[in-house]
Order: C-alpha cells, then sequence, then structure tokens
C-alpha cells in the first residue's frame, strides 16, 4: 500500500480543511519550523492508528485549538495494485469515530479498525494490543518522528530486541508461546480429569470385580425354575386372601409383592391370633359367671315391699309428729300474747293509780274513785300469767320415740336389699359382656351355645394359625429362590456391566496415553519456543544487517567508523540487539556508537538503521518511509550521503520527507526529481502558519527526460 | 595503520567499470577525450540521474596533487553538456582512489577532498580503504542503487513462516510445528491441532 491523499481539519496545525495529494514516488515536504509540516506526518499516523503514543494518553491534544468545528478529521487515500481504500477517522473532543471504505463496503468502528489491520498489518490481529503493535510497527519502520530520531539507537538492548521481534513478527512469538502455554495448561487440566476419570473407570471396573466375587456362585433356580413354586404358593394365598393379586415372577415387582404378602401374613397371623385370644378370654369370662339363689330373690322381694311399708309408717309418723309440733307451737304464741297484754294492764293501772284525782285526769268526768282504784290496784299488783312448759300430747311423744327406731330398721333393709341388687347387676353385666364377646367374635349369642362356639373358634383360629405360619414359612423359602435367582441375573447383568467397565477403561487409558504425549510435545515446543524467539531474531537480524551497513556506507558519515554491526545476544534468555559501529581498518571493531560518534553521525546511524529496517523486514504496513526533518545540523558531505541513500530508496519506498532547512529542501528537490515518464515527485511547502492555519503550495515536479548525454558523446 | 594493497590500478579501474556497469551505468572507459585522463587511469560513468569521472592515482602524493585538475575536467564536462537550469549539471562524483597506502597526514588531506562538497560530491578511496576487490564496492556504494542482492529475499516470508524449520533445529518435529503454526495462524485451538497432528485421535 501506498499514500494518496490525505485530508486533514481540526487536526493540531490544521485548523480548517487541507487536502494534500499524495500520490507520488517522492514528497517533498518543506518549510520554517512551527508551520505544519510535522502535524502532516502526524496525521497520517494518527489517521491509520487513532493514536499518538508521544502525547501518551492525551488524545486531546490531535484537536486543533483554533479548530472551527471542534472536530479533528482525517481522511487517507491508500492503494495498492489491487485495493484502494480510503480511512476516515474523527475526533470530537470525547470519542473518535473511524470509517473504512474499501470500495466494496464501508465499515465503521471495530469492524473498520480489524478491516484495516487485516489490510496493513495482520500480525497484529493475533496480539493482545493490535493498535499497540501496529503503532510499534509503523513508528519503527515507517514513519521516523522528528524527536524520536535515534531512539532505537538510545534505547536499551532488551527494547532494541523487541521492536525487531515486532518487525519482523517474531513479536508474535511471544503470543504463541502465551497461548500454547495456557493451552498446554488447559489441556493438563482436562488431562488431570481424563486421569481421574480413568482412575474413575478402573475403581469401577474392581469394584465390579469385587461385588461379582461377593455373589457366591451358588446352587440357584432360574426364575423359570421357579415357576411351579410360585404359581402354587400364591393359588395359596388366595385361598387366604382372594383379593390378593397374583404377580407375574419374571416381573419387576415380583419380589416387592412377595415381600408385601409375606407381611400381609404376618398380620393375618397376628389377627387370627388375637382372634383366638379373644374367644379364649370369652371361655374364660363364660366359666366366671357370678350367681344369686332364688331364695335370695324371694328375699329381696320381700324386703323391698317390707321397706316400702315401714318408709309408709315413718312418713305417716312424721306426718303427725309435724302436726302436732305446729299445734304446741300455737299455743305457746297464744300464751306469750296473754301475758303481754297482763303486763300492760299492770303498767297502765300503776300510771293510772300515781294520777288519779277527783275528776277524770284524762275527761275531767266524775267516776267512782274507789271501785276504780280497787280495781286499778288489782290489776296493778295482779302478777304475770304462767307459761306451760309441757304443752306436748302423749301421742306426740310417742311418735318421737317410733320413728327413730322405724328408720333403723329400714336402713338395716336397705343394707340388705343394696347387696342382693349388686349381685343382681354384676350378673347383668356378665350377662351383656358375654353377648357383647360373642358378638364380637360373630358366634351364636345365646348363653347356653358361646361356650361351645368359642372353643370351636378357638380350635379354628389354631388351625388357621398353623395353616399361616406354614404359609409363611414356604413364602420366605420362595422369597430366599427369588433373591438367589435375581443374584443369578444380577450375576449375569455384573459380568456385561464389567466388560463394559474394563473396555472403557482401556480406551480412557489409551487416551490418556495419548493426552500425555501431546502434553509432552506441547511442553517440548514451549521449551524450543524459548530459544527460538531469539534465533529467529537473530536470522532476520543478520539479513538485515548488511543492509543496514550498505546504507550507512552511502550515507558515509563518518571517515573511520565505516562499519555497522547490529549483534544478537540472549541474557538470562531475553533477546538482547546491540548496535555497533567499527573501523575495519584499525582495531576499533565493536564501538558503542554514542561515544564515539557526533551527534550528527548519530542521527545519520539512526536513519540508516531506520531505512535498512524500513527496506529489509519482510513486510510492512505501508511501502512508504516517512521522515520528518531527519537530519538536522548535519554536515554537508553527511547530508550528500544521506539525499543520496534516499535517492536510491526512492524506487522501493514511497518517500515522504520534511525539511525546515532551504539548502537541504532544495537538495531534496533536485535529488529526488523524477526521471522518466514513470516517476512523480510532489513538493508541498508550508510557507506561513496562521490561527487559520497554514499556507500551503503544492506542486508536482516536472518529470525530466531520461538523457544519457556525456555517455552519448 | 598503513598496509601495502594487492590491489593494482588496472584491476581497480576495471572493478570500479564492472561495478558501474552492474549499477545501470553507461560507462566510457575512453574518457581521455572528456577529461584527459588515460583510459589506464580513468572512466567517466553517467546514469539518469548524474555523472561521473573516476581516477585511479598510482600514489597518494599523484591523487593530491591532480584531483583537483579532475574535478575542473569533469565541471567541464558536465558544462558543455548540460545548462546551470538543468538538474544533472548539479549532479557530478568525483571518485579518486589509489591502492597506495598513506600516512597520517594523507588521511586529513583525503578527508579534505571528501568533506569538500563544492561543485561535485567526492567519493575518496586510499590504500586504507582499499584491500580487496570487495571495497571498491564499499567505495562506490553511494552512486549505486539498492539492488536486489542488498535487499532481503521476500520470500524468506514472515516470522510464522520461518518457525518450523527454527522449531525443527531445537529438535522439534517439522510436522508437529507445521500444524501448531498453522493452527496459531488460523486461531485455532492448539493444542488440539497438534493432537490431531499427531495422529492420537
Amino acid at each position: 500500500m501506498r499514500l494518496l491523499s490525505l485530508e486533514v481539519a481540526g487536526f493540531r496545525a490544521f485548523p480548517k480543511l487541507v487536502n494534500f495529494n499524495l500520490d507520488a514516488d517522492a514528497v517533498v515536504v518543506t518549510g520554517p519550523n512551527g508551520t505544519g509540516k510535522t502535524s502532516l506526518f502526524d496525521a497520517i499516523l494518527w489517521g491509520l492508528t487513532g493514536r499518538i503514543r508521544r502525547f501518551g494518553t492525551r488524545e486531546s491534544d490531535v484537536l486543533s485549538l483554533y479548530s472551527q468545528s471542534g472536530q479533528a478529521q482525517v481522511s487517507i487515500g491508500l492503494r495498492d495494485a489491487s485495493t484502494e481504500l480510503r480511512i476516515s477517522r474523527t475526533f470530537d473532543g470525547d470519542r473518535s469515530r473511524v470509517v473504512v471504505d474499501t470500495g466494496e463496503r464501508t465499515l465503521e468502528g471495530p469492524s473498520a479498525d480489524v478491516r484495516l489491520l487485516e489490510l496493513l498489518w495482520p500480525a497484529a490481529l493475533i496480539t493482545s494490543d493490535p493498535g499497540d503493535v501496529f503503532d510499534t510497527a509503523l513508528t519503527r519502520s515507517v514513519y521516523l518522528q522528528q524527536d524520536l530520531v535515534r531512539q532505537f539507537l538510545e534505547s536499551d538492548q532488551e527494547a532494541r530486541f523487541q521492536v525487531v521481534s515486532e518487525l519482523v513478527g517474531a513479536g508474535r512469538l511471544n503470543e504463541l508461546q502465551q497461548e500454547l502455554e495456557s493451552a498446554r495448561n488447559s489441556w493438563t487440566r482436562a488431562r488431570t480429569e481424563l486421569e481421574k476419570r480413568t482412575q474413575a473407570a478402573a475403581k469401577l471396573a474392581e469394584n465390579l470385580k469385587a461385588r461379582l466375587e461377593r455373589l457366591a456362585d451358588q446352587d440357584a433356580h432360574t426364575t423359570a425354575q421357579l415357576e411351579d413354586s410360585w404359581s402354587s404358593w400364591w393359588q395359596e394365598i388366595q385361598t387366604l386372601r382372594a383379593d390378593v393379586e397374583v404377580p407375574q415372577l419374571g416381573s419387576g415387582r415380583a419380589a416387592g409383592a412377595l415381600a408385601e404378602t409375606l407381611q400381609l401374613l404376618q398380620a393375618e397371623r397376628r389377627s387370627v391370633e388375637r382372634r383366638r385370644g379373644s374367644a379364649e378370654s370369652l371361655l374364660s369370662e363364660v366359666q366366671q359367671r357370678p350367681a344369686i339363689s332364688p331364695d335370695e330373690r324371694v328375699e329381696l322381694e320381700s324386703l323391698r315391699s317390707r321397706l316400702l311399708g315401714v318408709e309408709e309408717t315413718i312418713i305417716a309418723a312424721n306426718e303427725r309428729l309435724a302436726q302436732a309440733r305446729v299445734d304446741a307451737a300455737e299455743r305457746r304464741q297464744r300464751q306469750i300474747e296473754l301475758r303481754e297484754a297482763q303486763e300492760e294492764l299492770r303498767t297502765l293501772a300503776s300510771l293510772a293509780l300515781r294520777h288519779l284525782d277527783e275528776r277524770c285526769p284524762v275527761c275531767q268526768q266524775e267516776y267512782d274513785q274507789l271501785s276504780t282504784r280497787a280495781r286499778l290496784e288489782e290489776l296493778a299488783h295482779a302478777g304475770p300469767g304462767e307459761l306451760t312448759d309441757d304443752l306436748a300430747s302423749d301421742a306426740t311423744k310417742a311418735l318421737t320415740s317410733e320413728v327413730p327406731t322405724l328408720e333403723r330398721d329400714a336402713a338395716t333393709m336397705r343394707a340388705r336389699i343394696n347387696q342382693l341388687e349388686s349381685v343382681v347387676k354384676r350378673m347383668e353385666e356378665w350377662e351383656a359382656q358375654i353377648a357383647k364377646g360373642a358378638t364380637d367374635l360373630r358366634i351364636a349369642t345365646e348363653l347356653p351355645e358361646i361356650e361351645n362356639s368359642a372353643r370351636e373358634l378357638v380350635a379354628q383360629c389354631q388351625q388357621a394359625t398353623d395353616a399361616i405360619a406354614r404359609l409363611y414359612q414356604s413364602g420366605e423359602q420362595l422369597a430366599i429362590e427369588l433373591a438367589r435367582a435375581s443374584e443369578l441375573s444380577q450375576r449375569e447383568d455384573l459380568s456385561t456391566q464389567l466388560l463394559t467397565a474394563e473396555r472403557e477403561y482401556e480406551q480412557l487409558e489409551r487416551r490418556l496415553g495419548a493426552h500425555t504425549r501431546t502434553r509432552e510435545s506441547g511442553s517440548a515446543i514451549l521449551e524450543a519456543l524459548r530459544d527460538v524467539g531469539h534465533d529467529a531474531v537473530a536470522m532476520q537480524v543478520k539479513r538485515i544487517e548488511p543492509l543496514v551497513e550498505r546504507i550507512y556506507s552511502r550515507v558515509d558519515p563518518h571517515p573511520g567508523f565505516t562499519e555497522v554491526k547490529l549483534t544478537t545476544a540472549l541474557y538470562r534468555r531475553k533477546g538482547q540487539i546491540s548496535a555497533r559501529v567499527g573501523d575495519p581498518h584499525e582495531s576499533f571493531t565493536d564501538q558503542d556508537p554514542l561515544p564515539v560518534l557526533s551527534s550528527s553521525q548519530l542521527n545519520a546511524l539512526a536513519v540508516s538503521v531506520f531505512l535498512g529496517l524500513n527496506l529489509g523486514v519482510p513486510a510492512l504496513p505501508l511501502r512508504a518511509a516517512l521522515l520528518d526533518d531527519p537530519l538536522q545540523s548535519l554536515d554537508d558531505v553527511n547530508l550528500l550521503g544521506l539525499v543520496d541513500a534516499l535517492r536510491r530508496t526512492k524506487g522501493l519506498r514511497q518517500l515522504i520527507v520534511s525539511t525546515h532547512d532551504p539548502r537541504f529542501a532544495s537538495l531534496l528537490e533536485r535529488k529526488l526529481r523524477p526521471v522518466g515518464e514513470k516517476e512523480r515527485t510532489l513538493m508541498i511547502k508550508f510557507e506561513d502558519w496562521t490561527r487559520e492555519g497554514p499556507t500551503v503550495s503544492q506542486a508536482s515536479l516536472s518529470p525530466e527526460p531520461i538523457d544519457f548525454r556525456v555517455a552519448a558523446a | 595503520m598503513a598496509t601495502l594493497s594487492s590491489l593494482t590500478s588496472e584491476t581497480i579501474l576495471a572493478e570500479a567499470a564492472r561495478l558501474l556497469e552492474d549499477g545501470g551505468y553507461h560507462v566510457l572507459r575512453d574518457a581521455e577525450p572528456l577529461i584527459g585522463v588515460s583510459s589506464d587511469r580513468g572512466l567517466v560513468a553517467e546514469d539518469k540521474y548524474g555523472i561521473v569521472t573516476l581516477v585511479v592515482f598510482g600514489t597518494w602524493a599523484d591523487l593530491w596533487r591532480e584531483w583537483t585538475d579532475v574535478q575542473g575536467a569533469l565541471v567541464s564536462l558536465i558544462s558543455d553538456r548540460f545548462t546551470r537550469g538543468e538538474a544533472k549539471a548539479w549532479e557530478g562524483y568525483l571518485v579518486l582512489l589509489t591502492a597506495a597506502p598513506i600516512g597520517p597526514d594523507a588521511v586529513q588531506q583525503a578527508n579534505s577532498i571528501r568533506y569538500d562538497t563544492h561543485r561535485v560530491r567526492k567519493l575518496v578511496g586510499t590504500g586504507e580503504d582499499l584491500k580487496t576487490l570487495k571495497d571498491i564496492d564499499r567505495v562506490l556504494l553511494p552512486l549505486m542503487p539498492l539492488g536486489p542482492s542488498e535487499l532481503p529475499s521476500s520470500d524468506d516470508g514472515s516470522f510464522l513462516a520461518t518457525l518450523p524449520e527454527l522449531l525443527a533445529g531445537r529438535g522439534v518435529n517439522r510436522g508437529a510445528a507445521d500444524a501448531l503454526v498453522q493452527a496459531f495462524r488460523s486461531r485455532q485451538p492448539l493444542m488440539e491441532k497438534l493432537h490431531e497432528y499427531l495422529g492420537e485421535e
């Protein structure tokens, strides 16, 4: 790919849109410092990669302070024999956006970045940071930045090795190593799992073998051979329990059904035993019948009758006694009232005697004083009436002594009656109990038959218990036979399982062996990769070194140190590249260039190394060499040497070279002039810079005809 | 350190002529009519960019004494053929060679000639530089295009292409290395592809 065009706006020194035609073998960019030359180169770098690493992470630095749109926009046209490409990148101070137009498709965002790398530097796609790798490839082999001309020479030996590793693709080795190491580790984990599975399979086979051995090889009937005894047993069961369903002998529920039925038999046995127990209890009850004699029955009836009479007598006596007591009480009341009246009259008479005069003190009438007084004195001196103590009659007294006697007799009779009635009650209860027991046992409930029925029932229960016990025993035997038949079948199953398990184990063991061999092979490759990275870089450096030296010789910056050597070494398993200069005619063959070369000569060496890498690495992101003011303060002879070297590079790479030095600019214009119709050289002149942007003029140099005027003579 | 060179003026001239012709120059071995130097001592060559005059001297003293004359002859030659406005008029190269050893004083003189960029660029090769035929190539390098022999062959391929061979050199099975690199290129699982190659499954 080579550069065709560049459109830039709002980017660094370009506030406004400027279009550059770059479609030439050589483009010479000239102008005073500070007019935008480096911005042109940076625009190409940023357009391609979206970053300018020397600015660090400050992407906002690409935005022109005077940008009218507030956006940095760069659009780059590229072309090779088969593809024409346009990359447009914008940044609004916050977010950047990239669009890649391949002519057939227009892609945006990450897919655009991926397509860009596919076309320009596919090796970066298999790295963890493709953008960084692409940037390194461009800035170390295509774009020699003004401030970083000597970066390669001045970096340490390991950093130099890393750069060359990236350029020759050996940087992929790190990714390959990391990926392989990660894959090998995953493989190891998978192998460990496989090993566990193999061990588990081995254990399973061992277990199956042990289980097979535990299933003793004893005489056992096959299931088919048990058919007759199975059928007859179940028939017997059905005579006992018609509702039992007969399972198929070979069915999966045969053993379960047999076990359930055995449990049923047990339950049945317990039920029959309980029934027999109840019958036996009933028999025992029958034999303990409570008894009452006929005389006692007569006595009971007589006592009841007599008690009734005595109780009536007591009631009547008590009633009479009560009436007598009422009468006595009334009489006493009347005596009390009479005595109170006599007392009142005596009091009144005494009072009247004290107050009697000729006339009645109350009505003032005359009265018979004597008779009145006598009467009053009689009244006043009359004593109180006597109360009669003995108010009860003789009949009452007789009743009072008769009633207790009668009550004692009644109590005696009641006690006897209770005794006799208790016997009667027990007998009634016994009869009810016997009747209930007989009913529960579902036998005759009439007393005379109960005992016989109970005896018969006991006998029947005993027979049933014996039958159940026999059936249970034969059922158990059948269960054992069935279990043996099952074990026989289980042995056959286990044998099959063991065979399968042993086969699986063998397969797993083979797989484990294969996995182990692959892991060992991966580890061996990984080990070799650790050394081969250096081998690869050393091989590439060996290829590039003569080219660097011949370019350096063309520049011819130093009369003595005309040799350049790039040597590789491994130090603590890390690759190093040292750049050395030597004087082939003296013994100074391996010198560090920094102390022996001047600044100008070091720059010439750095440019030579850059061009050597540019021309020598197997692939480049762009078939171009961009040199931003590469040689400042260079001696004339070195300047000539460099420009001659650049001229010889022109046919191999698209050259874009800038300089602030008018002499160098003139030299470049002349040396890189197009000779012949096929060559094309463009001049871009930055004349001035204002806040509106640079003043730029662009011109295409007229091609000079190929003319061998001297040789023709 | 001065040493005697095995090269003669004749071999130097002949090798220089061959190299220039290989480099795309038209070489005029009979340069005497053009620059006044006999054909056994000098030549004139021209490519599409410039004109070269190459003269071999027997001694440094001869070179030091005569180089300005030769330069004058070259300038005259160019002036005769080209106007000042033509770019090629400024593309003269003067190559001054001697196989004779030189002393320390002469080194300084040689550098003074080399650093004199007046009119034409000078390339100087002395007995210090010219000991073998290959040294002639080195002196003439600034005039030479970057030829295919100098550029690493592009069919050497990428690093990944060379990796299987490098791994094989470290004792890794070549086929396994090929399988691994192919898997890496195509983003396929590395160990699985290696396993496949090893015929394990």
